[in-house]
């Protein structure tokens, strides 16, 4: 059985659940929203998770779970409890029931999308650059401060120069202006990261375990997922990526610990890689609606461990 | 700052484990530089430079506390790591719709710091606590089960929820025994060489060179089970560690550590593993 956990109208969700249904495959849904309908019970012994899902009349056993897909929200936002007290009855058991699935999802004997400890790393763009680097990819030049003057300093030797939040929310980039001067006094409240503006195409890669999906942007954005806002298109189409790079990005997500990720690189004309970060949660549909390239299908075979390795 | 072989201890104002820990290393001529989190989060400047080539130099690091010294962590040898938490009061006049936004840029930056921070570091900066990661009490059993110690059943349904996470437990099973980490060396009641090193090798696995955990010795029956345990059997594990339980055998073993450039604390930055 494979358990696919969000909600089921969101996009990748919907699609892998195509996939799977087109596969004959059989699986659950651990639907968010209907929370009142789950029940779980999970035991430990010997270092197993042993016990069983109840989701509405559909019972399923925890070590029958071969492959689970999340594309899970935080669940404190949804509907039927944002507008509720945290101590409210319906609350505490929305988040029981969440809780409990994600203190054992990284525990299951099955094919996780993803493991969720490891997707933690997206959380500190920082943190993960440096895990980035390790694997051999170049890394945007980075200042991250809250001097204005250090700003400033790294401005004038590097011309070019964008900035973007350091966690995962409101990650847009932008480039850091002559108009932007006054506002830098911000930054003094929060240190800001800065980085050198790369120069290349961008391309996201879709690594699912080993198969590999690249996809090239033809754009005069700066952030091309927010092209229009900036005036702009963005052109997607798929891309052969160079053999040696292709497995470079298979290492890295596996070296994070992702078994599906969005790898973001720029590739400059010497075909030297520049990666910006490693989405663990990869909104892959959007790449699929333009290029056709068969993501959800390769997700839902990786779940039902129909890949190469499975 | 400024002379080789410092040791930077990062804590909260209020941790007088951390503040005699520094205190005894200096005690014992060791360069300890003491820093709180109150007095990072009102640095008057912070400089991290990352490097962007993999095989290119190296990333630079300056900070200037608001008190005017300024720590050049070039000459940081080792860090004693116990910065769980960074004040957030300079925040109060952020606008409510920027505040968690707010509060997750300086866990991100936070974070990318301290896993930068050179040297053994007891405990990396992990996504999941920046002195060393919070497991659930599963994670837990099933990473001691995997270093080889024996494991009580344990059991959650989805109507109660999961016990908190890393937390000591609310009650203590009679007869159980408590236990330190440091690095290699293992600080409490003396155990058989096969469960020591079941110990070292759970503190290698959840990446927590710098540990305290609770045994229970042979025959005596986990606390919700009938059955007699023959070995010894893991209860709870947290990277957050008394270090004055042991008094001068803790210094012993956090010089040893620190000064220790190949030992399991030169980890910050490698993503932390998981069950």
């Amino acid at each position: 059985m494979i358990l696919l956990a969000g909600i089921p109208t969101e996009t990748p969700l919907q699609r892998v659940a195509a996939e799977l249904d087109a596969m004959g495959e059989p699986y659950l849904v651990f639907h968010q929203r209907r929370f009142a309908e789950i029940e779980i019970d999970a035991s430990i012994d010997r270092g197993r998770v042993l016990g069983w899902l109840r989701i509405g009349g559909q019972v399923c056993r925890l070590e029958d779970l071969r492959g689970c897909y999340s594309r899970m929200i935080d669940d404190r936002g949804l509907p039927e409890v944002a507008h509720l007290d945290d101590a409210a009855p319906l609350r505490r058991r929305c988040r029981a029931v969440h809780d409990t699935l994600i203190q054992i999802w990284d525990l299951l004997d099955a094919r996780l999308v993803n493991r969720l400890a490891p997707m933690a790393s997206n959380g500190s763009k920082t943190y993960q650059a440096r895990l980035i680097r390790e694997h051999g990819f170049h890394v945007p030049e980075t200042l991250v401060s809250n001097d204005p003057d250090a700003v400033r300093a790294f401005r004038q030797r590097h011309r070019r120069v964008v900035y973007k939040s350091l966690s995962g929310v409101r990650s847009i980039v932008t480039e850091l202006r002559d108009e932007d001067e006054a506002r830098l006094e911000r930054i003094r409240w929060c240190p800001t990261q800065f980085q050198v503006r790369v120069k290349g195409m961008p391309v996201r890669v879709h690594t699912v375990g080993g198969e590999v999906f690249a996809t090239a942007v033809r754009t005069g954005a700066l952030d091309y997922r927010y092209a229009s806002q900036q005036g702009s298109e963005a052109e997607l189409e798929a891309f052969e990526l160079p053999a040696e790079l292709a497995e470079r990005c298979v290492a890295l997500s596996r070296g994070l610990g992702l078994t599906f990720a969005g790898i973001d690189l720029a590739l400059d004309g010497e075909g030297r890689a520049t990666c910006f970060e490693v989405n663990p949660c990869p909104a892959f549909s959007y790449y699929e609606s333009h290029t056709g390239q068969r993501i959800g299908r390769a997700v839902a075979e990786y779940l039902a461990g129909r890949d190469e390795a499975g | 700052m400024g002379s080789p072989s410092s040791w930077l201890v990062i804590c909260e104002g209020h941790d007088a484990d951390a503040i005699w820990a520094g205190s005894a290393l200096r005690r014992r001529g060791h360069r300890v530089e003491l820093v709180s989190s109150e007095s990072l989060a009102s640095a008057r400047r912070f400089e991290q430079h990352l490097d962007g080539d993999p095989d290119g130099g190296a990333d630079a690091f300056r900070v200037v506390l608001d008190d005017g010294r300024e720590l050049d962590l070039e000459q940081v040898q080792g860090v004693l790591n116990r910065a769980w938490t960074f004040p957030q009061g300079h925040l109060v006049g952020v606008a409510p719709a920027d505040l968690d936004y707010a509060r997750q840029e300086l866990h991100a930056f936070y974070l990318g710091w301290l896993a930068g921070l050179p040297g053994p570091v007891l405990n990396p900066a992990t996504p999941r606590g920046f002195a060393g990661a919070w497991r659930s009490a599963f994670d837990w059993a099933v990473l001691a089960s995997r270093a080889g110690l024996g494991t009580a059943p344990l059991a959650v349904h989805s109507s109660l929820g999961p016990p908190a996470q890393g937390m000591p437990p609310a009650w203590t099973p009679p007869g159980a025994q408590r236990l330190q980490v440091v690095g290699e060396r293992l600080l409490g009641p003396p155990l058989p060489e096969d469960v020591a090193e079941s110990v070292r090798r759970l503190a290698r696995l959840s990446c927590t060179p710098l540990l305290e955990l609770t045994l229970l010795p042979p025959g005596v029956p986990p606390w919700h089970s009938t059955e007699w345990s023959h070995g010894w059997t893991f209860v709870d594990a947290r990277p957050h560690v008394e270090l004055r339980w042991a008094g001068e055998a803790m210094i012993d073993a956090l010089a040893e550590a620190l000064a220790d450039g190949d030992g399991p604390g030169q980890r910050a930055g490698t993503p932390e593993e998981s069950p």
